[in-house]
């Protein structure tokens, strides 16, 4: 078995001294992608902004082969790829500018850069919008302009956060084949999505988070077997959900109906 | 109903300013500007009051030269700020692809959703109209004529003439910036988004400098209106001024002149001859401002209905947007100033916060606006009268030194401007620690767009001024200026230009009246010791090598520094990112 590329050891945070991320401990290797799954306050994103270096932890440390990323952030962030959950760009930039100042502050040779960007921004859809202003893309194309930059000076950790958002069915079988494609040359990758069907398909381990502590952490086939269940979604509402969802939804019908 | 409620929603719309932080309670922004409106219009309504207060043997005749003055500056501050306001809430003025996509599924009538964005607009414009207006209003007509012998109704008369006037002064300069923007809006089509930024930044200067500027014009504002081909008639507010004169002017004028000492009779007869010497001028004036102003209401408003005749959609792609690749001017600069991919970050990146981020925008129009007032007065000064311009003189030598300080002062704030705090994040993944040339990208974008572009404005009326080999010298001067005060900027450790979250700045409040007060010690001290330096060739020389001196000092302390620093991302996790709220859990 490769040694790991990147671990989580301990990690903790806490917010006004509630704890977010309890105890979170996982390593990533080169060519695997673990799925990073939890609902939504499960601190997925805390995790991933930790493991970037974007935040620091109230206790634990982050190692990139195994040494701590504080040690040499710019080493590690060179070889780091991040595309965050929610699609935050200079929005009076057009999508070239952006690619082109992340790139740029990568240092990544302006004729190795133009030619990227050209190519990326063609095979993700996106030339035909590459000079308008990032005001005026719809989320998916923001999306893309996320994942371009995340990849343009080909990293070797990828840390994907709901990468999928808001992204049409093409660009997400693209996405899907990428990740697997992309680990098996040998990148790390952490894949965080609540889209199980692709967490399913993709993965070849999973990291099932509940209230910032990892309730279960396996292959996926061996967390079905486990768990005596057939789909990986049949694992997770086990492992975290606390009500009935057909229950929450005919609660929901009757509220909106007026019969309750 | 559904009208009222999305009126008081657009109306909140127009708290929502770049101008205004999103941490700040926006009751407390809205109760802070209009509290400076009332207090600094209580204040210059006093101070121009008084002179009547205290005038000895007060007569109608001066009363009303003097009374016309005041009202000029009204009419043209009440014009010229509401049109002020019109410009920073720009952005607020119609409706935007947000309504669209919020209020576009509701079952709400298209002319509901423009009814009530019209009104929630001419609500806004009418609330600053009575809050500029409402001081000089209730106290300039009592305090005027408390010592003249005007019955009690003629007195009162004159508040509500002035209130019309004064507001309808102010609407127009509000009216007129909707129809600007509207038009723009109409003929520019999807290039609107792009235009409109630089269009609300040229207003700000032209308004600003106008502002500043205003004292010149307004004074002996009758007798400019008298005189035949005046061009100052043909500004707006000399309009509104004749309606006021044609209404209210007769009610002081009128009044019965009492036995006053000779030589104050003499300046009576004098003020009284001049004044209805103006009277018809002031009545073809008056016509100018009967028709603009519906004019404009009409044409602000038939372009406003016609642009939301349908909600407004973000424009999508078209081959236009197709991928450009960079143009020759970003391939020169590339090539020659900004030559490590780091500079090129730092170059382009100030130069699109510069000229596309609201926020930067506005501070650096602001500024350039001051700037402009201080040159063009200086310089008119300069070249009175008795200007000969065969025999150079040194008055307004300082004017370069401190139109600089100026710009720069307004950029140093905006370099602790984030472009955007959570786009910063990427900007902060990307960062590998390479400030040094970063900063050196940003200075040199800053010298190419703010410093060069102000020396070469300069330069024709100081050539004139002072001689083209002197004017050239203090070109470079200036040049050498901009680049050591840019250089000290990049000595703040913390600050990493347009990628911080928050900077703290020097407490203005406190200390920004002695650094105010210094810097213009400094600055005078500065251009003393330039105007002697450029008398002779080798004082010239030893001047600018100190200058280069300190720039080198300055730059090798930064070097120095850079070196010993360990690379840290610009701010991670500090306090104030909790402060911003942007440690929230996921």
């Amino acid at each position: 078995m490769t040694a790991p590329l990147l671990e989580a050891r301990h990690l903790v945070k806490r917010f006004h001294g509630i704890k977010v991320v309890d105890d979170v401990s996982f390593v990533v290797r080169p060519g695997e992608v673990v799925g990073y799954l939890g609902p939504n306050g499960s601190g997925k994103t805390t995790t991933g902004r930790m493991l970037t270096g974007l935040m620091e932890p109230s206790s634990g440390a982050v190692l990139f082969g195994g040494r701590s990323i504080g040690d040499d952030p710019v080493a590690y962030r060179r070889r780091l790829g991040y595309v965050p959950e929610e699609p935050a760009l200079y929005s009076f930039l057009s999508g070239r500018e952006q690619l082109q100042l992340i790139g740029r502050l990568r240092e990544i040779p302006e004729d190795v850069l133009e030619h990227r960007m050209r190519a990326l921004l063609q095979l993700f859809g996106l030339a035909d919008a590459a000079e308008q202003s990032i005001s005026a893309y719809s989320k998916g194309m923001k999306q893309k302009v996320l994942i371009i930059g995340a990849l343009l000076h080909d990293p070797d950790v990828l840390i994907f956060d709901e990468p999928d958002s808001g992204l049409d069915v093409t660009a997400a079988l693209v996405l899907r084949h990428l990740v697997d494609l992309l680990a098996s040359r040998g990148k790390a990758v952490l894949y965080s999505s609540h889209v199980l069907e692709v967490v399913e398909k993709l993965c070849t381990r999973v990291i099932v988070l509940h209230r910032g502590r990892i309730v279960a952490e396996d292959t996926v086939d061996q967390l079905r077997t486990l768990m005596s269940h057939e789909s990986l979604e049949q694992v997770f509402a086990q492992l975290v959900l606390e009500t009935n969802p057909a229950q929450t939804a005919r609660d929901i019908a009757d509220v909106v109906a007026g019969h309750a | 109903m559904r009208e009222q409620l999305l009126t008081r929603h657009f109306l909140q719309r127009f708290l929502e300013n770049d101008l205004v932080s999103p941490d700040s309670d926006r009751h407390d922004v809205l109760a802070l500007v209009f509290s400076i409106l009332l207090a600094s219009t209580l204040f210059i309504t006093v101070a121009l009051s008084l002179k009547f207060m205290f005038m000895p043997l007060q007569s109608p005749g001066r009363t009303a030269m003097l009374a016309t003055d005041d009202r000029m500056f009204f009419l043209t501050c009440s014009m010229i700020v509401m049109a002020l306001v019109a410009v920073a809430s720009w952005d607020a003025l119609s409706l935007d692809p947000r309504d669209s996509s919020i209020l576009g599924p509701l079952p709400v009538a298209h002319g509901v959703i423009v009814r009530a964005k019209l009104r929630a607009v001419a609500l806004f414009a009418a609330g600053f109209a009575l809050a500029v207006t409402a001081m000089p209003t209730v106290l300039h007509p009592p305090l005027m004529v408390a010592k003249l012998p005007i019955g009690l109704l003629t007195g009162l008369l004159l508040i509500p003439i002035h209130f019309v006037v004064a507001v309808a002064a102010g609407l127009f300069g509000f009216t007129t910036i909707v129809a600007v923007r509207e038009t723009l809006r109409a003929v520019s089509g999807r290039h609107f988004a792009r235009l409109s930024g630089i269009v609300q930044a040229v207003l700000i200067v032209a308004l600003v400098t106008a502002f500043l500027l205003m004292p010149a014009v307004v004074f002996n504002a009758a007798r400019s209106a008298a005189t035949p081909g005046s061009s100052v008639t043909l500004l707006p507010p000399f309009w509104f001024l004749g309606a006021h004169e044609t209404l209210a002017g007769g009610l002081v004028d009128g009044l019965p002149r009492e036995e006053l000492p000779p030589a104050v009779q003499r300046a009576e007869q004098r003020a009284t001859a001049d004044y209805r010497a103006a009277i018809p001028a002031f009545r073809g004036l008056a016509v100018r401002a009967l028709i603009a102003f519906p004019a404009m209401m009409i044409l602000a408003w038939s372009v406003y209905t016609w642009n939301s005749r349908r909600l407004p959609f973000p424009p999508v792609a078209s081959r236009a947007d197709q991928y450009a690749g960079s143009g020759l001017p970003a391939r020169l600069v590339a090539g020659t100033l900004a030559r490590t991919p780091a500079a090129r970050a730092g170059f382009f990146f100030t130069v699109h916060c510069l000229i596309r981020s609201a926020p930067h925008r506005l501070v650096m129009a602001g500024c350039t606006a001051v700037a402009l007032a201080l040159a063009v007065a200086t310089f008119q000064d300069a070249m009175g009268d008795r200007f000969d311009p065969r025999a150079p003189r040194m008055s307004g030598f300082n004017t370069q030194t401190l139109v600089l300080a100026i710009l720069l002062a307004g950029f140093g704030h905006v370099l602790r401007l984030p472009a955007d705090i959570r786009a910063n994040r990427l900007f902060h993944l990307a960062w590998l620690g390479q400030k040094e040339r970063y900063v050196d990208g940003v200075n040199r974008a800053a010298l190419l767009i703010v410093v060069l572009p102000a020396l070469l404005a300069l330069l024709p009326a100081q050539a004139l001024l002072f001689g083209m080999p002197m004017a050239a010298g203090h070109m470079l001067t200036g040049l050498l200026f901009g680049i050591v005060v840019l250089e000290a900027f990049a000595a703040n450790p913390r600050l990493l230009p347009f990628a911080n979250s928050y900077v703290r700045a020097p407490d203005l409040n406190t200390k920004g009246p002695v650094i105010g007060i210094a810097s213009l010690f400094a600055i005078s001290i500065f251009s003393s010791l330039e105007q002697s330096a450029l008398g002779g060739p080798q004082p010239a020389l030893i001047f600018w090598f100190s200058l280069a001196l300190v720039f080198a000092a300055l730059r090798y302390q930064r070097r120095r520094r850079a070196r010993g620093e360990a690379v840290e991302l610009p701010d991670v996790y500090p306090s104030e990112m909790a402060r911003l709220d942007l440690t929230s859990a996921s």
